[in-house]
């Protein structure tokens, strides 16, 4: 078994019936013990690598190993380390609560029913009440506990926070940094919600085009991607261009351009190159996500 | 262990990475005189839970600080203040003002001040911060 | 303007998978008619079946189209659905009545028993979210009724409804009648309506081909609103299964998806042995109890159930499989876990079946047949629960496309019909061992053979 990487995703394709090619071509090692934020647009085919590593889905071409397994044919005991929260959660909805958390724990073999019961506890579930009836938010909540029973490695969400209110978000966001305070345990969550993401992860993974254009620390990206505000003394040409530009807009004497990799060299020689001052600006992750899709 | 004086705050929407934000907060609180020589900063796990943030970036602004000598790590207590004249050497600590005066005195040029004009200014904003 | 809204809701309609299901069903249906409409009591069980099938189809779907905010939001909503209802409605009549004018049976006979059964099925079906019970009793009464009635050719209601003109206007009358206080309701339909939210129970597992999961989860959510607080008998088999089942394994699996699931099988046989019986007992009541009319439908009866019981419990398990899947069980075990779950309801539904026909014959017939015959019987039965099982395995993994249709079909009329022919032929007095044989054998490899196609397919498939 590869020590560090959790997930490895190797050149993986996926399409759909319908003609869709939804991965292209995915590279993706996730090392153990980090915090994995995956970013993209709607219909990005966030959920899709997620079902394909989970081996949900069945991936077209390339590799995929989980825990150094294939993931279409983990092993019971690869299962037994996973945990994963759908972006639309199926339970049985005569269930009760209890039930639903005994029912699942059943299957394995390690189930820590002291924290499940506080997080019910915490969360407010009713634990005597029917699954049917529970609201969107209270299902999502619930899936999340099932997910966290059996203390699992590696713990795949999709979107867990889409249909949580604010303060839900925050108990979950507490829940997850709990969790991570294991340093053998290993979260990938995809979201649409930039700034939950800026706060618990430490990596970034970000899917275009069927690809991942990006994945690093998240530091790492909050310090290359800059916005650059170019005041020259000179009209600029049509021509001005800047190396590694993600988006530009040039007006008169003023430009402002994102780049992907800001450093000093570059800066200087722009500033000599057009004899102008140049503000470096710091940009959110939702700014860099924009930047990165040439919107705004 | 006593309760410190201090809270950190941070803006995980901010452009600024979250760690480079706990870094120039501590910076600040020795600066403004709140952390002195010796005093402890709260551990990884507490100061983790208090901003509800990944432990992995506390450490690493802890680290940083570490590296460039503002802290130090004490085994089994934590991080401590160090005194400031241990720090660094004046040559160290010029040259991480002088960009930033280098800036400030292009833009001056830029706006047309002459030299003594831009020695007056700088006069009068020491006078403003007395040491 | 009214007529693009037609064609649009046209399409409404022709996107479920079940309306061709039912389509399909019903041309099948009407093959059947010509030898049989001459029959009396068989052409008119036959003609309300079917057409109470149809309508129960019409009220369901015109209930989960009407109790949707949509229905009073869009102009000219109910004109375009009750006009397309009404159209339904109209091409399943007339094709019985000019059937009966072809075979020259009684017009009216079949004219009055179509619009009264579609009538009577549709309101029926649009008012039994509410009255769950009472359309229970009445269909159970309505069976038992048919059953208990001891030469159904001589009973008043029987007789009035094969000969007696005005009885028969009548119920025409009253079948129109119930089509609209039926459309009179669904015009009026609100939220605040009794049984409205009971009326898209038919969404659960009638959905048309494409439809947006995250809606469905909404409608399952509010449809489960309905759960009784009190106990429940699947939380007392819930209790039981829990407390004797210390250490997980395949068969604490097994018997855990059974509960979960609430033991479908449980309801099947109920109806099964009550169908089974009718037509048992309807028969000539010869030493074998099979009339030539009715052999093939009793030959039917294994498949209709299988094929009933294995799509029911599929649509349950099909939302689980993502989540279930990945509770720690290997893939290969997994899929093992589905095909005994499986399996396991199709041995209760054989075994259910077999001791139906043995108390039957012990019932009923003039004399006990031989042996031989009765095991040959049972033999077939049982193999034809199991191609059933096999196939619709195979089916359930294999993305229904135009060719495993017609493979269901082939098989699903092949083999009741050959099994039908070695019965009748054991009747005549012709060997019973070589027909039976052969035909085991031929079943024996269709179910290998589709048990190794779902197999196959169940290994490669997402379960997502």
């Amino acid at each position: 078994m590869t020590d560090k990487a959790v997930i490895a995703a190797h050149d993986v394709h996926r399409s759909f019936d319908s003609g869709k090619h939804v991965l292209r071509g995915v590279d993706l090692d996730i090392p153990r013990g980090s915090v994995v934020g995956l970013l993209g647009k709607n219909a990005a085919g966030k959920s899709t690598l997620l079902k394909c590593i989970l081996g949900l889905l069945r991936i077209d071409e390339g590799t995929m190993r989980v825990f150094g397994e294939d993931a279409w044919w983990l092993s019971a005991e690869s299962k037994a380390r996973l945990g994963y929260v759908p972006q639309e959660v199926k339970l049985y909805p005569w269930m009760r609560v209890r039930q639903m958390i005994a029912y699942t724990a059943a299957f394995y073999p390690s189930w820590n029913s002291a924290m499940v019961d506080r997080l019910v506890r915490e969360w407010e579930l009713p634990p005597d009440d029917r699954i049917g009836p529970l609201s969107v938010g209270q299902l999502q909540k619930l899936a999340i506990i099932l997910a966290l029973g059996h203390e699992p490695e590696l713990l795949v969400l999709d979107e867990p926070v889409a249909s949580l209110d604010p303060v839900a978000r925050r108990d979950f966001l507490r829940a997850i940094l709990e969790f991570t305070q294991n340093e053998n345990r290993t979260i990938l969550f995809s979201t649409h919600i930039t700034s939950d993401l800026e706060r618990v992860a430490d990596r970034v993974a970000i899917l275009r085009g069927g690809r991942i254009v990006f994945h690093d620390g998240l530091d790492t990206l909050k310090e290359s991607v800059k916005r650059l505000r170019i005041t020259a003394a000179e009209e600029l040409p049509p021509t001005f261009a800047v190396r590694g530009s993600l988006h530009m807009e040039v007006a008169g004497r003023s430009a402002l351009v994102a780049i992907a990799e800001a450093n000093d060299r570059l800066i200087d020689e722009l500033r000599t190159q057009w004899d102008a001052t140049i503000d470096v600006e710091d940009l959110s992750l939702e700014d860099i996500f924009l930047e990165m899709h040439h919107v705004g | 262990m006593h309760e410190p004086a201090f809270r950190f705050t941070v803006h995980p929407s901010s452009g600024l990475p979250i760690y480079r934000q706990i870094m120039d907060q501590v910076r600040a609180l020795i600066a403004g005189g709140h952390l002195g020589p010796g005093d402890l900063l709260p551990s990884v796990r507490q100061l983790a839970a208090e901003l509800e943030v990944n432990m992995m970036t506390i450490s690493k602004a802890y680290n940083r600080l570490e590296a460039e000598g503002v802290i130090e790590r004490v085994r089994g207590t934590g991080m401590r203040v160090r005194p400031p004249d241990a720090r660094r050497s004046l040559a160290d600590r010029r040259d991480e003002v002088r960009p930033l005066v280098e800036q400030a005195v292009i833009r001056a040029r830029q706006l047309g001040m002459d030299d003594a004009q831009i020695s007056e200014l700088i006069q009068s904003i020491l006078k403003e911060h007395p040491s | 303007m009214l007529g693009r809204q037609v064609r649009q809701v046209l399409r409404v309609y022709t996107t479920y998978l079940t309306f061709w299901a039912y389509v399909l069903l019903w041309g099948l249906w009407h093959l059947l008619y010509p030898p049989i409409l001459s029959g009396d009591f068989i052409a008119l069980f036959m003609i309300a079946f079917m057409n109470g099938m149809i309508g129960a189809g019409i009220g369901r779907t015109l209930g989960v189209q009407f109790a949707n905010p949509r229905a009073r939001l869009m102009p000219e909503f109910s004109t375009a659905h009750l006009l397309i209802a009404g159209g339904f409605v109209a091409i399943a009549v007339s094709t019985d009545v000019t059937l009966a004018l072809l075979c020259e049976a009684s017009a009216l006979r079949v004219f009055a028993m179509s619009i009264g059964a579609i009538g009577l099925s549709i309101l029926g079906t649009l008012n039994f979210g509410r009255m769950k019970r009472v359309s229970t009793l009445l269909w159970v009464a309505l069976i038992v009724l048919f059953c208990a009635v001891p030469n159904p050719d001589e009973s008043l209601l029987l007789k009035r409804l094969v000969a007696d003109p005005l009885f028969q206007a009548t119920f025409g009358c009253l079948g129109l009648a119930a089509m609209v206080a039926a459309g009179r309701q669904l015009i009026r339909l609100s939220e605040d309506s009794p049984g409205y939210d009971a009326l898209d129970d038919g969404v659960d597992w009638d959905r048309p081909i494409g439809y947006p999961t995250s809606r469905r989860q909404q409608e399952l959510t509010k449809k489960a609103a309905s759960f009784p607080p009190n106990r429940t008998r699947r939380d007392i088999l819930f209790n039981l299964a829990f407390r004797h089942m210390p250490r997980p394994g395949r068969w604490r699996r097994a018997v855990l998806r059974q509960v979960v699931e609430g033991a479908v099988v449980l309801w099947v046989l109920p109806m099964q042995t009550l169908v089974l019986l009718m037509f048992l007992w309807t028969g000539n009541k010869g030493s074998d109890l099979l009339h030539d009319g009715d052999r093939f439908l009793v030959c039917f009866v294994p498949f209709l159930v299988a094929i009933g019981l294995s799509s029911n419990s599929w649509t349950i398990r099909r939302d689980h499989l993502a989540r279930e899947s990945l509770l720690p069980v290997g893939r290969k075990d997994f899929v093992r876990d589905m095909a005994r779950a499986t399996a396991f309801e199709m041995w209760v539904a054989a075994a259910g079946h077999c001791l139906v026909i043995v108390a039957a014959l012990a019932l009923f017939a003039s004399e006990m047949p031989n042996a031989g015959f009765i095991g040959a019987w049972l033999a077939l039965t049982v193999a034809q629960y199991f191609v059933g099982f096999s196939l619709m395995s195979w089916l359930n993994a294999y993305s229904p496309s135009c060719g495993s249709v017609v493979a269901m079909g082939v098989v699903c009329f092949a083999m009741p019909g050959m099994t039908a022919a070695v019965l009748a032929g054991a009747n005549q007095g012709d060997s019973l061992f070589g027909g039976t044989v052969t035909l085991l054998g031929v079943a024996a490899i269709a179910a290998i053979s589709f048990g190794r196609l779902a197999w196959y397919e169940w290994r490669q498939i997402d379960f997502d």
